[in-house]
């Protein structure tokens, strides 16, 4: 087991390193930079003649590191493993891990409780279709779920904007809150903050449910037609402890190790939502930070989505073997008297044996 | 459970609330969306909004007139010999309760210094007239107009209670001495010990997060969100009884929102960078108590050639390009008859009309090429370069088919239609044209460095002096040939470097314009040089000017009274925030 949990920790911490080393580089090898992005930015704030352009972006990227990028990648390294990300290029005032910091937040809050709605109305929803295959509205509904869940979330923020935003005027059209509020622990804040969440949550869950429907019914028609299923039904024990035990917590685990893996795409996968709500998460700093090609913020970003699909899967991969001891010593599954090809295939009860 | 539902709706009803703007928030939509915000004016991020509402200006041009400006923080000026004396309202004071005074001013002009800031290259010197008066010393040989301009359209105040401590006495000493020697060396200034000086500071104060702006305009701030800065009127600025709005929503937005947010009712106001498409125009001109200006604006927009590759290197070959390239109908297609964003430049001569027409004679205009799109001129002109038509196809000389390969930045939509009908148009005449978009990021660099054959270029001029307007086109040094940065020494854009320039002779374009936007004022020597590069433009073609921007400004009288549209104010003030301040004080702008 320790041997297990050794080899899991290093294989994290290496693909981690490989990641950010060819993120480090990948982003200087980026064509445009930062002083092209500001100079476009002055010329057309017009009134001013080229050798003034060229003092403003001077002074302002004095602060850009000409150092060797070889040299360069010595630093951020060294500093990356003492928690220094270094500072906006755009706003040497800012520290990155302040800016991600800022951002961590709102992403978590709001991907998260999209996560976590979409997950719940979707294993209720696929648990109903599998229930009820047979039927006509079965039929209509896994449609209509397989229509949802191949729309992109973007397209729906869209409508969403238009109808609800724009035409109807119900909802804010961006932000994370009001100008006009305190930030803080007070009533009008948290409404605030409601209210502008409730269309980037209603984006990704809309879409989101559907997956998590169509997952939730395909897993547990499978279980249903499983032996230990069968057995249970022939053993004359209840629907209602068949249906919850055997049916429902089998089927569900493969649907919460998708959940935990779900957790550590949550930074990667904000990026439009959170550009057209003007949302301001982990996306919307990574989105800007590369149409201004400001490096330290766009590795900061890289880093913490890197580091955070990593740990979400190494917590998965470190959590299994409770549920599945068999994972951590294959060679002894394979060794057991009976054991049949494809049998780790199969779901293991929770609640029940394996007839 | 009921409960808990019913107070739930009622936090979201009375937050959802909270966001609507009353009638008395002038809501004022913005196209230059921010993802960060400093309230510090030396980093990137400090926010527009801050510009004139929060901080006063010292004046505001009356554009595009050089010489006549608007008093606002600033009350008056008067030139004394070499000096331009500077009083400031007796009765402005920051929102911390201190007056404004000369050490505000004079420790702002130094760190200005820091940045580069060009009026340093107008003074010798600055000093205390007074508790409330500034004297600016003029360095030798320069306008006193350039100054004026340099430091009225420049400089903004801030408080020496948060920015005084960064002004050391050796900050002044590298300022005046970087400038001194800048002004006879610039390259020896560049490597100076007190340049390296100004940057250690700079790089300092850039570093500098105040947690709130302390300004001395009309408005303070309330709030700060990613698309929003909420004001509210500041009871203690000098002339509060004039101020009737008693809050601004100013919205940072991508420029497709800015119109929803109109159309919608939401906004009242926008201006600067708006671009209305025609199909938007015409919805907004059909809003109730919709108005729409379209105010002939200080940006252009220009084909441009690459210089080093055949056939862009014939002259003969660039003008029968202009003949080929349809001005008006891309103007038209792109941006509409109706009040529209951008329109078609009746003489491409590098100047919008509005500069020309204050520099240039109607006899001088009326002498110089339209470039009117005429294929029988182009066809003539590619033959007298020795081209030669088969099967409809344009071939050059050496053989090969005559192909263009148009880039435009994949940003500009607005340009990128115009561009559709202009490759379609070459291909129809038998120069088969591709149009390719590129990412705003990689463009700038693309162009540096060569790596294209016909690009657009967006956006030269801006000013209302003409030498800074050629000087900030592709001729000018920040591309041709540039002298510092990453494309240092590239010449992808550009022209020459040296070409012969009706009356000034062969010449280092790049370096001549330089010279001559920051050394000559107005009168008759500047108007002599702008006809000089009127007519280099003109008939070398260096860049093909295609469409003038204008400056679309749409506001709604549902919620306030406006200036007419036929006031003079919409075509004298280029700055939105500093309209809706002016147009309160004079009593033209008020909530309903």
């Amino acid at each position: 087991m320790i041997s297990y949990i050794v080899r899991r920790v290093v294989m994290a911490a290496v693909i981690i390193y490989v990641v950010v080393t060819l993120s480090f580089f990948m982003v200087r090898l980026m064509p445009g930079n930062p002083m092209d992005y500001l100079e476009s930015q002055l010329e057309r704030q017009g009134n001013l003649t080229p050798q003034q352009v060229e003092e403003k972006v001077h002074a302002i990227y004095g602060l850009l590191p000409n150092e060797p990028v070889w040299k360069q990648y010595l630093q951020y390294m060294a500093q990356a493993a003492q928690g220094n990300l270094g500072t906006s290029l755009n706003d040497p005032g800012q520290t990155v891990v302040h800016i991600i910091a800022g951002a961590l937040p709102w992403t978590i809050f709001s991907v998260g409780v999209a996560l976590i709605v979409s997950f719940v109305i979707g294993i209720a929803v696929g648990t109903v279709m599998a229930a009820f295959q047979d039927r006509q509205l079965t039929k209509v509904a896994t449609l209509f779920v397989s229509f949802i869940s191949a729309i992109p979330n973007y397209l729906v923020a869209i409508v969403l904007i238009y109808l609800l935003a724009d035409t109807y005027r119900v909802f804010p059209t961006g932000g994370a809150y009001a100008a006009d509020v305190n930030p803080g622990a007070n009533l009008p804040f948290i409404g605030s903050v409601l209210v502008h969440a409730i269309m980037p949550i209603a984006s990704y869950s809309i879409v989101g449910f559907g997956g998590w429907a169509l997952q939730m019914k395909g897993s547990a028609v499978s279980t249903l037609g499983s032996e230990y299923v069968r057995a249970a039904e022939a053993r004359g024990l209840g629907a209602r402890r068949i249906t919850q035990t055997y049916v429902g917590r089998n089927s569900m685990l493969p649907q919460v190790t998708l959940l935990a893996l779900s957790l550590g795409f949550m930074f990667g996968g904000s990026v439009f939502i959170e550009t057209y709500f003007n949302y301001p998460g982990i996306g919307y700093q990574l989105i800007n930070a590369v149409n201004s090609r400001d490096y330290s913020v766009m590795m900061g970003c890289f880093v913490l989505i890197t580091v955070s699909v990593v740990i979400s899967n190494l917590l998965v991969d470190l959590v299994y073997p409770l549920v599945d001891p068999r994972i951590v010593s294959p060679a002894g599954r394979r060794s057991r008297p009976g054991a049949r090809a494809g049998a780790e295939e199969q779901n293991v009860p929770v609640g029940g044996t394996v007839a | 459970m009921l409960g808990t539902l019913a107070l739930a709706v009622a936090l979201l009803l009375t937050a959802c609330g909270g966001n609507q703007s009353s009638n008395a928030t002038l809501v004022m939509a913005s196209s230059g969306p921010w993802t960060q915000w400093q309230w510090n004016p030396w980093t990137t991020v400090f926010p527009g909004a801050a510009g004139g509402f929060i901080y006063l200006p010292l004046a505001v041009q009356d554009w595009p007139n050089l010489t006549s400006f608007t008093p606002m923080l600033a009350s008056s000026w008067s030139v004394q010999g070499d000096k331009l004396l500077v009083k400031l309202q007796p009765n402005a004071r920051w929102q911390n309760g201190q007056p404004v005074t000369s050490t505000d001013l004079i420790d702002t002009l130094y760190l200005y210094g820091a940045d580069g800031a060009p009026v340093w290259a107008d003074i010798a010197s600055v000093s205390a007239a007074g508790q409330k008066e500034v004297a600016l010393t003029l360095r030798k040989g320069v306008p006193m107009v350039l100054l004026e301009n340099n430091l009225f359209n420049g400089i903004i105040p801030f408080p020496s209670s948060v920015w005084g401590k960064y002004v050391t006495p050796s900050l002044k000493a590298d300022v005046i001495a970087y400038n001194n020697l800048a002004a006879t060396d610039p390259n020896a200034a560049a490597s100076s010990a007190a340049n390296q000086g100004l940057a250690a500071v700079f790089q300092k104060v850039a570093k500098v997060a105040p947690s709130t702006p302390i300004g001395d305009g009309p408005y303070k701030l309330a709030g700060i969100t990613t698309q929003e800065v909420r004001l509210i009127k500041w009871d203690g600025y000098y002339d509060a009884k004039s101020i009737t709005i008693p809050q601004i929503s100013f919205l940072g937005l991508a420029q497709p929102d800015v119109n929803a947010q109109l159309l919608s009712g939401r906004a009242d106001f926008s201006s600067g960078w708006l671009y209305m498409p025609p199909t938007i125009v015409q919805r907004w001109n059909h809003t109730q108590d919709a108005h729409l200006l379209s105010v002939p604006g200080t940006f252009q927009a220009q084909v441009i050639f690459n210089d080093t590759q055949y056939p862009f290197t014939d002259t003969t070959v660039r003008q029968a390009l202009a003949y080929a390239f349809p001005l008006q109908k891309m103007n038209q297609l792109a941006w509409g008859n109706i009040s529209p964003h951008a329109v078609y430049p009746q003489i491409p001569d590098g100047l919008t009309p509005k500069v020309a027409d204050q520099f240039l004679t109607q006899s001088q205009l009326s002498s110089l090429n339209t470039y009117s799109y005429d294929p029988s001129k182009a066809d003539q002109l590619l033959t007298s370069a020795g081209f030669q038509k088969k099967n409809g196809e344009w071939y050059m000389p050496n053989g090969k088919q005559l192909t263009l390969a148009l880039s435009i930045d994949a940003a500009w939509t607005d340009q990128v239609a115009a561009l559709k009908v202009a490759a379609s148009t070459l291909s129809s005449i038998g120069i088969q044209s591709t149009l390719t978009t590129v990412e705003d990021a990689t463009y700038v660099q693309d162009l540096h460095s060569g790596n294209f054959q016909v690009a657009t270029y967006c956006c030269a001029g801006g000013s209302p002096d003409p030498l800074t307007d050629f000087a900030a086109s592709p001729m000018g040094s920040l591309e041709n040939y540039t002298t510092y940065g990453n494309n240092k020494g590239q010449h992808g854009i550009g022209f020459g470097p040296t070409a012969d320039v009706p009356g000034l002779g062969t010449v280092n374009v790049p370096e001549t314009l330089d010279a001559e936007a920051n050394g000559v004022g107005p009168g008759s020597q500047m108007k002599d040089l702008t006809w000089d590069w009127a007519k280099f433009v003109n008939q070398q073609v260096p860049y093909l000017q295609y469409t003038n921007f204008a400056n679309q400004i749409a506001y709604s009288t549902s919620n306030f009274d406006w200036p007419k549209t036929s006031n003079q104010t919409w075509v004298n003030i280029n700055s939105g925030n500093y309209a809706v301040i002016l147009e309160q004080e004079n009593g033209s702008l008020h909530p309903k």
